[in-house]
């Protein structure tokens, strides 16, 4: 599977945010993209998720060579698309394993075996610290800050999606957090040969992950491109010093 | 009409401004002349059968326009004509011609009414299917719990219809000293039927009452509810569920009376609501002279899930005693498109994503409800209404399908219930 973005234009309530943005991501692939405040990056992974107040005004979004600008995101995560959102909408009262169980037996056309599930789901909440009662509450409500995020690295781990945009899965972590979140996204994506498209303004959970290319993203652009070097970069010189010098 | 003292809730401008009118005068004839509809029975026993099919509910009393089925004999239930009313049932009844005329309406059309008696230290559980054809509906409901008794009562009102019809009810309940009782009442009429319904509910002394409404059916919905804990220590909780789409309008006006030391009472409405329908919520708090340490609850929310669906919600209060808690609050909003959003996103459709923020929406008033047919009623029409925007029609329960856990706690107003526990 490959995901084209293929210089999109796109507004938010009318502004124009994200402004000529290209980028191809494929299945296996280790994508991050950084940029300041502002900068249009969660804007960007609403535009390929289809989040109804994104509007692409110029420009496509292809999976695979086929626009899915006109789909709805159900049916985008359906061909395999996930976005971890930064800050995941309480949903009070629907229960987080049938939530996802519901979920994963809408993305597979099929029944998932409750016991089996919850196996996996045990497994997997171990690895990434979260106790059994986060588990048993309804969708992110009342979750710490941290249990939101390691709560969507969980969804990541149980829908196994085939290209995932990871929207500040570090943000609101602690220090050691941010290394178990980094060691599960890590283990996933190699598992299940995911593309990952990281986003994210700090550089602390990039020590614990191999992303093969950076994006510097400015005012709704790709500014700057490379390897892992450019992580370094931004951590000795800002951003300041790469914006417009692609 | 001179003698009738209004109540404080009538009193309010507001309610006065705020009603639906239905047109009810067009039954009134049929009722009175009416013949019996000699396929009722059947349609009863068709209908009842459907429930145990679909849901698992069987019912001991099938109680129609003109018929009745007794499907169980348990000795708390009668149904009797209304002129062999003994002078103790007679005394019992709460409802008088001149309080209101779609009361003195349903007094004029009934022609048999089911009496419930649960003598004191018994323990019932009934089940009564009461459903209207083309033939318009009028009955009564009288309810006795005796001292230290224990009452669930789960009662469904459905209707098959050809064409424009009625279904009304008075419900006439005390709660005796020491006793409880859970009242579960379902809405489902079909969409030609009119619904009327009057509550009355006395709670005597450390008396516990509980009455869950859902209103899933019918065109046009009034009721009005007057729950008083009357005594010392007598309690009260009241969930109202609403669940509208096409074209249905509900005006559900309620009153919980505080009337003596230390009753506590507690009013929940929520509606959800789709297409063109609309809802008024009027819950009214009364707390009395001699409500001294009395605690009072009104909690009205709403869910608009389309744009040309429309409510009204009017949560008030009269409060004569200093030493009380008592707390009202009202929200109404659109769903929440990020919520929407956020579900699609992991693969659910919109009509699941909807499903799901309006089961979400009811999941911590649901938990409260004890009765597990209710439960279980309340997540099947909330399937298929949601799906698909239908009503008065017997819903196939799917457990695969209840995604609801109980809230962890009554989020937004959490402030709103902190007295609650005390």
């Amino acid at each position: 599977m490959t995901l084209e973005i293929r210089d999109v234009y796109a507004t938010t309530g009318g502004k124009e945010i994200l402004r000529g943005i290209s980028l191809k991501i494929k299945r296996g692939e280790f994508h991050v993209i950084m940029g300041p405040n502002g900068s249009g990056k969660t804007t960007l992974a609403k535009a390929v998720m289809g989040h109804p107040s994104t509007k692409v005004t110029k420009g496509d979004i292809l999976l695979d060579g086929k626009s899915i600008l006109d789909l709805k995101a159900d049916k985008r995560a359906k061909l395999g698309l996930f976005l971890q959102f930064q800050n995941p909408v309480e949903i009070e009262g629907v229960g987080f394993v049938n939530f996802v169980r519901a979920a994963k037996e809408s993305l597979t056309d099929g029944t998932v075996e409750i016991k089996q599930f919850m196996g996996e789901i045990r497994d997997r909440s171990a690895k990434l610290n979260i106790t059994q009662s986060v588990i048993g509450r309804s969708l992110n409500h009342g979750f710490s800050g941290g249990e939101k995020k390691k709560a969507e690295v969980l969804q990541l781990s149980l829908l196994k999606p085939k290209m995932a945009i990871l929207d500040e899965p570090d943000s609101g972590l602690d220090i050691d957090a941010i290394r178990v979140v980094a060691k599960n996204i890590n283990e996933i994506a190699e598992h299940d040969n995911m593309g990952l498209l990281v986003i994210t303004h700090y550089s602390r959970i990039l020590n614990y992950m191999k992303p093969q290319f950076v994006h510097i993203m400015s005012d709704g652009k790709i500014v700057a491109e490379g390897g892992k070097e450019m992580i370094e970069k931004v951590e000795k010189e800002g951003y300041d010093s790469l914006i417009g010098k692609k | 009409m001179e003698n009738y003292k209004l109540l404080p809730d009538e009193q309010s401008e507001l309610y006065k401004r705020f009603y639906v009118k239905l047109p009810l005068e067009q039954f009134g004839e049929e009722l009175l002349g009416g013949r019996e509809d000699p396929k009722e029975a059947g349609s009863l026993l068709a209908m009842s059968k459907q429930m145990r099919d679909n849901l698992g509910i069987k019912f001991d009393l099938l109680f129609g326009s003109s018929t009745h089925v007794i499907e169980n004999e348990n000795g708390f239930v009668k149904v009797i004509d209304v002129g062999m009313l003994t002078e103790e049932d007679l005394a019992r009844k709460m409802y008088r011609n001149k309080e209101n005329r779609l009361v003195a309406f349903i007094h004029a059309h009934t022609k048999k009414l089911v009496l419930i008696d649960v003598p004191d230290g018994k323990t019932a559980d009934i089940s009564i299917l009461f459903a209207n054809s083309d033939r318009p509906f009028a009955t009564q409901i009288i309810i006795r719990t005796g001292r230290e008794s224990k009452l669930s009562l789960f009662e469904w009102f459905g209707s098959k219809t050809t064409r424009k019809s009625l279904n009304s009810a008075l419900h006439e309940a005390t709660i005796g000293r020491h006793s409880t009782a859970e009242i579960n009442i379902v809405h489902n009429e079909d969409e030609r039927t009119y619904v009327v319904g009057f509550s009355k509910a006395r709670i005597l002394e450390r008396g516990y009452l509980k009455l869950n409404y859902v209103y899933n059916g019918g065109i046009g919905s009034r009721t009005k509810n007057e729950i008083n804990a009357e005594e010392y220590q007598a309690k009260d909780e009241v969930i109202e569920l609403v669940l509208g789409s096409s074209e249905q309008q509900f005006d559900i006006n309620t009153i919980i009376t505080n009337g003596e030391r230390e009753t506590v009472a507690d009013l929940e409405s929520k509606a959800a609501l789709m297409d063109e329908s609309m809802c008024l919520l009027k819950g009214f708090a009364s707390l009395l002279d001699n409500a001294k340490g009395a605690r009072s609850f009104v909690n009205e929310r709403g869910i608009l899930l389309d744009k040309d669906c429309h409510m009204d919600s009017l949560p008030g209060m009269s409060i004569n005693n200093s030493d009380v808690k008592a707390t009202h609050s009202s929200a109404t909003a659109p769903v929440d498109e990020d919520a929407l959003f956020y579900l699609m996103s992991r693969g659910a459709d919109e009509t699941a994503a909807r499903r799901l923020v309006v089961a979400g929406f009811f999941a911590s008033t649901i938990s409260r409800i004890e009765n597990e047919k209710m439960k279980e009623a309340v997540s099947a029409l909330m399937h298929d209404k949601i799906n698909n925007g239908c009503f008065g029609v017997i819903p196939k329960l799917d457990m695969h399908n209840i995604w609801y856990t109980p809230a962890q706690s009554p989020g937004m107003f959490q402030g709103h219930y902190k007295y609650r526990n005390e």
